[in-house]
């Protein structure tokens, strides 16, 4: 039994310190608790963009609510969590320069380039409009780990409570389930690849990033 | 043991300790997956069937040509050729669907070489410098040299012209090609029917008197003609053109 306690002990601080890979931002507190904050996506984790006619090469296709995130976060006892959430771009293949899709299969015998991390488009918002960039259509900078901002408030202490919906950045503890439209976030997704780049099947990553100031 | 015990949970304490101090810190993911298929969209603007009708001597002398009757327009995402290719179920001369009269005459032969159209377009080929030969349609039919306007007539219609064949846009040569583009967004002053999206065609034929189709011939130059005292023989023939857009 002691030896099964022991196991137990190990493998929840072990699978805690691997935890989750974002980038931060981070500055060392310990304000909010991890155990029932969380971040979560309630549709499909895959988006499909099929360019099969001119019109859709051209003017591009954009899939609307494609994502919807959902943040809840809580305060550890006596303090007052103010957290930060980004998204990122990552090609997620070592073999593939990091500035490119990563190619997952080639249609023809064209030899222009492979798309670049910047030719997606994303769009975030909410009813309360609380995200940096609300309903703006933005780009990454094309290189693996570029990050745009959903969430972040770095003036000091910066702690914008939840319920006032007028387009501050709310960024302290309080959930979906209570105020739908400051802590959910309706992502967006153009792309409009024109005729540079090479026919093919191509992939990336977008990883939401949910951490603690 | 005991020590080993004391000493694992010590180390289990340090690191649970650690998580419940722990930053938030949560991630999601979603993969993005674009399928670019290529696009290759040739629209023909124009009659599928296109007559002409011999029945007197001017017509037969001086020919029919017929102005501005097919447009071609292209939308693609790659790089491409067009060209035009003749044929029938023969190969390369006309199909004979109905001969006209009993003359018995062994001199009045069925074998009309698909050559003996002619083609026009209305803006030279953008870009063709590897060719060996005639590199487009381009030239007036009065002034063309022989063989300069002739079809390119092949029996495999689909297989791509070799070096010293005609092309209306691009060309054998890899170098050779229209980026992908459309008629439809070309910006000023090129733009719909001037850019390099949009060609017109005229087409010519002229039987000559006795109905030999002297203007015949290769895009080397070489007589295609029928061979005195041969002509062709009252009836109706039919060849097919195909216009066919292809990658580079």
């Amino acid at each position: 039994m002691v030896h099964f306690r022991l196991v137990l002990y190990f493998l929840l601080g072990f699978v805690h310190f691997l935890g989750a890979q974002c980038i931060g931002p981070f500055n060392g507190a310990a304000n909010c608790d991890p155990a029932q904050s969380q971040l979560s996506i309630v549709n499909s984790t895959d988006v499909e963009f099929t360019f099969d006619s001119f019109g859709e090469v051209f003017s591009g296709i954009v899939h609307s609510g494609q994502t919807i995130l959902r943040v809840r976060a809580v305060n550890n006892p006596s303090a007052n969590c103010k957290w930060n959430l980004i998204m990122y771009v990552n090609n997620a293949s070592t073999s593939t320069p990091n500035t490119e899709w990563e190619k997952l299969n080639g249609y023809g015998s064209s030899t222009a380039s492979s798309p670049s991390l910047n030719l997606i488009q994303v769009r975030v918002s909410n009813a309360c409009g609380t995200p940096q960039q609300n309903g703006i259509w933005q780009s990454f900078v094309a290189l693996n780990a570029s990050p745009l901002v959903i969430i972040q408030d770095v003036s000091s202490p910066g702690l914008n409570l939840p319920g006032s919906c007028n387009g501050t950045q709310v960024n302290t503890a309080g959930s979906y389930l209570t105020n739908y439209s400051e802590y959910t976030f309706t992502i967006d997704y153009k792309i409009a690849p024109g005729f540079i780049y090479a026919p093919g099947r191509y992939t990336l990553r977008i990883s939401f990033c949910l951490s603690e100031m | 043991m005991k020590n080993l015990k004391t000493a694992l949970v010590a180390a289990a304490i340090v690191l649970t300790a650690g998580a419940s101090k722990a930053q938030l810190v949560d991630e999601q993911n979603v993969t993005v997956t674009m399928d670019l298929q290529p696009i290759l969209q040739l629209e023909m603007n124009g009659p599928q069937n296109i007559d002409f009708v011999f029945d007197n001597v001017a017509s037969y002398a001086g020919g029919i040509t017929k102005y501005g009757v097919t447009q071609l327009r292209v939308s693609a995402s790659v790089s491409w050729d067009l060209y035009a290719v003749g044929y029938s179920s023969q190969g390369t001369n006309m199909d004979v669907q109905v001969e006209y009269g009993n003359s018995g005459d062994p001199n009045a032969v069925t074998t009309i070489p698909c050559t003996a159209l002619e083609l026009r377009q209305d803006r030279a080929n953008p870009l063709n410098v590897g060719a060996t030969a005639f590199a487009d349609y381009s030239s007036p039919f009065l002034t063309a040299p022989v063989g300069e306007n002739n079809i390119y007539v092949s029996a495999t219609p689909y297989v791509r012209p070799a070096v010293s064949q005609k092309y209306i846009a691009g060309g054998t040569g890899t170098a050779d090609f229209v980026g992908g583009g459309s008629y439809l967004t070309t910006t000023a002053p090129l733009t719909g029917a001037g850019s390099d999206y949009w060609y017109t065609i005229d087409y010519r034929i002229v039987p000559g008197l006795p109905a030999v189709f002297p203007k015949a011939a290769t895009n080397a130059g070489v007589s295609q003609a029928l061979v005195a005292p041969n002509y062709a023989q009252p009836g109706v023939y039919t060849m097919n053109v195909k216009y066919v857009l292809i990658e580079n």
